[in-house]
């Protein structure tokens, strides 16, 4: 599967999201990413769906602000 | 050499903690949250690592622990972050300065009032007292979870119930406490400020302000975070929100490892073997001793372990001075909280403070016990 870019709200969050996402055998390396609105932000680099990652993200409170 | 001075600083640090600073300085030279490149983000990681690890221990989310300086940074975070104009904030007869002073001088420059509560043996009656200074106005009860002088526990339970029945931000000053009795946010405190280099046995120069997330906070410094570069306002977003400028990487790098040391060790078991130190200490001098001046009846279990005394009424940095000269390494003088010396009624010549981690030997504290007899016998 292409790998996709979700861009969370700070490091620690993505730090957060990778570890979480840990026990789900889902691997996400987290990333600093460009981000054009705000300036510098970071993400994770999954290759699994997006959408069911941000679900999982979602039971720990962590929102995915965008998909790329 | 035999340090007995853990209360201002715990010394030595566990091997693991040395080991993961000198790593740190090594391995882990990029600036976290700041670059792509991989040296940033292994540092990065390393640095979540050790939060993860602290809001374990606190039971805390990572992302609500912000590294400090020192418990006195955390504490300037939490109480110049809670107040708004008019606010009421209530403290305690036995604080710290790095709890009163910033109180003080809030009330100074930002209009805000506050109350001192008296503290008892009597933990009912304690938190009346606490309860009875509560009015519309009041935003948050900050205390110490223990003294520093007299090693007394506040009745944090009660206060904490108290402060969530009425809606008002309770924050402990944990850096006497932290890694020697148990300290969750489940237990109703919304922020835990601590030292990093005392009972957690991180490096100094590091600090914890720990929170539920339940009460926004000002902030106090604003700056570079890493991240909303393009935005001129501070991120709400925490822990950037309070890490404005780079951290000390390689001392929160080495706190971590300090946290899996208690963890290994348990922090019932430091208690113990801590308060078994003192326990001796205390009555040898109760017993065997008639020129030591100690402040309690008892060595009592509703304490941190830390034992103030003196030699008769010798001025207390005198009698440091002597032990000193015996290799012996205690504080003497008022330990930066002048208002409990006050009410131990010490404020005149202070007190020597016997202060045993968790590297402390029974061989070590019957050797002290010797030489305060020895230098006593020629009083």
């Amino acid at each position: 599967m292409k790998s996709a870019l979700i861009i969370l709200k700070s490091m620690t969050e993505a730090g957060k999201a990778s570890h979480h996402l840990e026990k789900f055998k889902i691997e996400a390396a987290v990333e600093k990413i460009a981000i054009n609105k705000d300036g510098c932000g970071y993400g994770i680099k999954i290759k699994e769906d997006p959408d069911k990652v941000c679900r999982l993200l979602g039971l720990v409170n962590i929102e995915c602000v965008e998909i790329r | 050499m035999v340090y007995l001075d853990n209360a201002a600083t715990t010394y030595p640090k566990p091997a693991p903690v040395i080991a993961a600073m000198s790593r740190a300085m090594v391995n882990f030279g990029g600036n976290p949250g700041r670059a792509g490149h991989r040296l940033s983000m292994e540092t990065a990681q390393a640095v979540f690592n050790s939060r993860l690890k602290c809001a374990d221990f606190f039971g805390a989310e990572p992302e609500n622990v912000i590294f400090t300086l020192n418990c006195t940074h955390a504490l300037n975070l939490a109480i110049k972050g809670i107040i708004s104009p008019s606010a009421h904030l209530i403290t305690s007869d036995i604080e710290h300065n790095a709890v009163i002073r910033p109180v003080h001088a809030a009330s100074k420059e930002h209009g805000i009032s506050y109350s001192v509560a008296r503290t008892t043996n009597n933990e009912e009656e304690t938190v009346k007292n606490f309860e009875r200074l509560i009015h519309s106005r009041t935003k948050a009860i900050v205390c110490t979870a223990a003294s520093n002088v007299t090693g007394k526990i506040l009745p944090l339970k009660e206060l904490a119930e108290l402060c969530r029945a009425r809606g008002i931000c309770f924050i402990i000053d944990a850096a006497q406490s932290a890694g020697i009795i148990p300290h969750k946010l489940s237990d109703g405190i919304n922020i835990i400020c601590t030292a990093g280099h005392k009972g957690l046995y991180g490096p100094m120069g590091t600090g914890l302000m720990v929170t539920d997330g339940k009460f926004r906070l000002k902030t106090i410094i604003e700056g570079g975070t890493g991240s909303f570069s393009k935005e001129i306002e501070q991120p709400e977003v925490l822990p950037d929100r309070f890490e404005s400028g780079t951290i000390n990487t390689s001392g929160a790098i080495a706190l971590g490892a300090g946290i899996d040391f208690i963890k290994e060790k348990t922090v019932e078991r430091i208690y113990k073997h801590e308060h078994d130190l003192c326990e001796l200490f205390y009555n040898e001098m109760k017993q065997n001793n008639k020129k030591i001046r100690l402040y309690t009846e008892t060595y009592g279990e509703n304490r941190v372990p830390v034992v103030p005394f003196n030699l008769g009424g010798m001025e207390s940095s005198e009698a440091a001075g002597l032990f000193s000269n015996e290799n012996f390494f205690l504080r003497g003088g008022f330990h930066c909280a002048f208002m409990a010396h006050k009410k131990m009624g010490t404020h005149d010549i202070g007190a020597v403070r016997f202060a045993p981690s968790a590297f402390t030997t029974k061989n070590e504290v019957q050797a002290f016990i010797k030489a305060v007899n020895k230098i006593s016998a020629k009083m």
